[in-house]
């Protein structure tokens, strides 16, 4: 909605008749962009697990307990985004990420002092998404993105490894640094907030619905 | 209050050869260096009961005791056997008749005894020909569905001894407290613990994991081998294998607890039936049990260490065993 517009068909009509010739300007051919960089996931609580022995009555008397938590995690990413629309991108991701899973043991029931016991989890994705370019000044441009996809959870040591899915949901910019002579935007980067959901993989937790957060950073080529 | 325990016999009739437990939970039988484990081959296990009843349960009673129980490990989806009743018999358990004979006996001197098994096998194979339990009816009995004060609960002890009977050793998963001459029992997490709960509880007419990864391991079916894993390594003290430590994994996720003993002078041990997923691994000293509950009278246990967790999480895979983990301990 423009700013003054009072009338909403008034500025939807408005809106149109502004973006056609704009868009009649550019090329016909819908750009293709690269972007290629870091994925830092912050660390996250994953519940805790009581090994409970049980009395007579049932009722449970502490072995131990396991507070679970994912480190923080650091990896690398590549995005494909295709302009579809003149400001929706569809985009094709793959990514891998390296997080620590510690796990906290306390209340041993012989004293055993407290100790944290890990093991290094790598997760690879391939996603699809689409990102809005919901604003957009000069050489910044202002997205919304969501994405669905397959992961693979591998340990450490590759002894195990399972498949999931992976969501996410993401707020960020592409910032434009260079242009070309044309005036397309060529060469920039790429700034995310994001929220991510994983489902089944390597069992962490109690299956429950749990937000990752995550931030990546990229460069950003645009063809 | 200290709980009686269960005796585990087992009567040699072939070769006079000592008996062991192998691996962790299964009875097993050295044979020319080798360790084979005990296990019905034929199906369904043919049991007869004593046509004799107790002063609280009568021999019927009993024979529906045995027939829930059996159907309780019968029913583990990961393990394959089957059990059935041949009819009530005026033979004794523990007489050599090559029948499986299940009842009532009164045994004065065995005061701390609640059930015992024995069994008959050939010493080649490890195949279980016949098995007898008693149950000492110098203890109250009851078959009272939700239990009763000041008496065992029948089903919670023959469930205990038809793990024997199908071929499962005592588990050390559980907490016991030294109390004058005996244990007193803090907590456990596994039916097959040598000694009972006190007098009313019913808690143990349920398996628990520790068990049912043990049946499994013994009698198991393709989804045991294709959908579950094990963990192996050693336990290591000082750069030498410690026999007769008893380590216990837990699944991160569901909190399963299985357990198991490293079984040979290099402190080897291999705990199968477990979920794939993430394990925490702690070994600790075999010392709330007796050790003769578990090993034989002359075995060398080291029991002079302290508990240790394996400071990295162990991954299980579906059908296989995640890298050997090496578990130090240091001496006390």
């Amino acid at each position: 909605m423009r700013p003054g517009c009072r009338l909403p068909a008034a500025c939807l009509l408005a809106t149109l008749v502004t973006a056609v010739p704009a868009e009649a300007q550019q090329s016909t051919r819908r750009p293709l962009e690269l972007s290629g960089g870091i994925v830092w996931t912050a660390p996250r609580a994953l519940g805790s697990v009581d090994a409970n022995l049980l009395d007579a009555d049932g009722t449970p008397v502490p072995f131990f307990r396991a507070d679970i938590e994912a480190g923080a995690g650091l990896g690398l990413e590549v995005i494909v985004s295709q302009a579809v629309a003149r400001r929706i991108d569809v985009e094709l991701s793959g990514g891998w990420t390296r997080f620590d899973v510690r796990t906290v043991i306390r209340g041993d029931i012989e004293d055993v002092p407290d100790v944290t016991v890990s093991e290094a989890l790598s997760r690879y994705s391939v996603e699809g998404g689409v990102a809005w370019r919901f604003a957009e000044q000069g050489r910044l441009a202002w997205f919304l993105r969501g994405s669905a996809g397959w992961m693979r959870e591998v340990v450490g040591d590759m002894s195990l490894a399972e498949n999931g899915l992976v969501f996410g949901g993401g707020l960020g910019f592409k910032y434009w640094m260079a242009r070309r002579a044309t005036g397309q935007d060529q060469f920039g980067i790429r700034v995310e907030m994001r929220v991510l959901n994983r489902r089944d993989g390597i069992p962490l937790d109690d299956g429950g619905f749990r937000l990752w957060p995550a931030a990546a950073a990229s460069a950003v080529v645009k063809f | 209050m200290t709980g009686p325990r269960w005796m585990l016999a087992v009567a040699l009739v072939v070769l006079a050869l000592a008996p062991r437990v192998d691996a962790y939970l299964k009875l097993g039988v050295e044979v020319d260096g080798r360790i084979i484990s005990l296990r019905w081959v034929s199906f369904p296990v043919q049991y007869f009961i004593t046509d004799r009843d107790d002063e609280h349960v009568s021999a019927a009673e009993l024979e529906q005791t045995v027939r829930t129980a059996f159907e309780t490990w019968t029913s583990v989806p990961t393990a394959s056997l089957s059990a059935s009743f041949a009819g009530f018999t005026s033979a004794e358990p523990f007489a050599d008749d090559g029948l499986s004979v299940i009842g009532f006996q009164s045994q004065p001197d065995e005061d701390r005894t609640l059930g015992a098994a024995v069994f008959e096998f050939e010493v080649s194979t490890g195949r279980l020909v016949s098995s007898d339990i008693f149950f000492n009816t110098i203890f109250d009995w009851s078959v009272a569905p939700d239990g009763q004060a000041g008496r065992f609960d029948l089903e919670s002890v023959v469930l205990h001894e038809l793990g024997h009977l199908l071929g499962l050793g005592h588990s050390a998963l559980g907490e016991t407290e030294i109390v004058g001459e005996g244990r007193s029992l803090v907590g456990k997490r596994a039916v097959m613990f040598p000694i009972a709960y006190s007098r009313g509880s019913i808690e143990d007419r349920t398996l628990e994991a520790d068990d049912i990864a043990g049946l499994g391991d013994i009698y198991s079916t393709s989804d045991f081998n294709r959908d579950l894993g094990a963990i192996s390594g050693r336990v290591r003290l000082g750069g030498s294998g410690v026999f007769g430590a008893h380590v216990t994994v837990l699944n991160i996720r569901t909190g399963a607890l299985v357990s198991g003993y490293a079984l040979s002078g290099e402190g080897e041990f291999v705990i199968a039936g477990l979920e794939p997923g993430l394990y925490v691994v702690r070994a600790e000293p075999l010392d709330d049990v007796d050790l003769e509950s578990v090993f034989d009278e002359d075995t060398e246990v080291n029991v002079d260490f302290r508990p240790a967790y394996h400071p990295q999480l162990v991954g299980v895979p579906a059908g296989g065993a995640g890298r050997r983990i090496d578990v130090t301990v240091v001496a006390k």
